[in-house]
């Protein structure tokens, strides 16, 4: 098999060959029609026209298989190569959500563990009031760890809105390659787009009041109306 | 008093409960998606947490199937979600939901609205 650019390349030349003899079909057709008539049967007249004419047809009939069979190699190759990586890149970030989500609950564990230890350190201690203070801030610093967590729900859903992305754009390549080559690759079944993320979740803090304040304002509104 | 909370993901879950067990609410219920919540829906559930953008059933479905129920005409919806723009939380009120968390949130919003909330039935009552 060719290299995947070579084949482009040729594909191309042929696309331009093509366009370029439509083109003149469209000028000269009208005067082709007219001139048809008279061209067969001046061609018929001659010696060995019929011959002639045959060998004419053949040549461009090959021409046109040529032309054809790079196309459809073309498509082949956009299917087997653009395609599957594509399935591939969709696999790989549904992986990094399911990593990250078991990695986030481990943490989670370990967290929570934490927090009991530090809250048994703090019955033995009561009297202890700089300790206290200590073991207050350290509770709250885990508490703190524990809440910055939600960045997994939020790559989630950005990872889930590429996802979507990646789906959507298999689904147009198939159909582009389903036009030229229907019976030369075979597709997988059409996979539903996924739709159920925001594509502007943000773990960003530095709005994050404002954001809110957007919320509570209309929830302010509706109970005072 | 026991609370329902229902987010496709397993973290966010463990977070909300987490919060919610350190201000003393430690009779949870979980579901993963609007449907499943639904299922799980009955008159003792007292105070439902839900996010919006989840498959199968929607937040903001799920809010209005409990609102056709008997049982939900009045228990509060709190939704906590990263969709912030006003359309949205337009959408939700008219969805039936009591008030709106966008994350990333921390505790202490999530107790001023539970207990605003709270605050309100015990007015209501």
């Amino acid at each position: 098999m060719r290299p995947p650019e070579q084949l482009l390349y040729d594909s191309e030349a042929s696309l331009r060959l093509v366009d370029h003899a439509i083109e003149e079909l469209s000028t000269s057709g009208a005067t082709l029609d007219r001139e048809a008539k008279g061209f067969l049967e001046h061609v018929m007249a001659q010696p060995g026209g019929f011959a002639e004419l045959s060998r004419t047809l053949l040549r461009a009939y090959a021409e046109t298989v040529g032309i054809v069979v790079r196309l459809r190699e073309s498509c082949g190759m956009l299917d087997n190569q653009g395609v599957d990586k594509l399935q591939q890149m969709h696999g790989s970030l549904h992986e990094v959500s399911s990593a990250t989500e078991t990695a986030t609950t481990d943490i989670l564990d370990c967290l929570g563990r934490a927090v009991q230890l530090v809250e048994e350190l703090d019955a033995d201690s009561a009297d202890e009031v700089a300790r206290k203070l200590r073991i207050a801030q350290l509770k709250d610093e885990l508490g703190g760890v524990m809440n910055h967590l939600q960045f997994q729900d939020i790559t989630a859903q950005q990872l889930g809105h590429i996802a979507g992305l990646l789906t959507e754009m298999r689904r147009r390549i198939t159909q582009i390659v389903t036009i030229f080559s229907p019976p030369m690759v075979s597709f997988a079944k059409d996979e539903p787009v996924p739709t159920h993320f925001d594509p502007n979740a943000t773990a960003a803090l530095n709005n994050a009041a404002d954001r809110q304040a957007v919320a509570d304002e209309i929830f302010g509104k509706r109970k005072t109306a | 008093m026991k609370f329902l909370v229902v987010d496709d993901s397993v973290t966010m879950r463990r977070i909300i409960i987490n919060a919610l067990q350190r201000i003393g609410y430690t009779d949870t219920l979980e579901a993963a998606d609007g449907l499943e919540a639904l299922a799980k829906f009955d008159a003792s559930v007292r105070f439902i947490i839900t996010d919006w953008n989840m498959p199968n059933m929607s937040g903001l479905d799920f809010a209005r199937a409990v609102r056709a129920t008997p049982a939900g005409q009045s228990v509060p919806i709190l939704l906590v979600t990263t969709r912030g723009a006003r359309e949205d939380i337009i959408a939700a009120v008219e969805a039936g939901v009591n008030n709106y968390i966008l994350k990333p949130f921390t505790p202490s919003v999530l107790k001023e609205k539970i207990d605003r909330l709270m605050a309100g039935i015990g007015a209501a009552a």
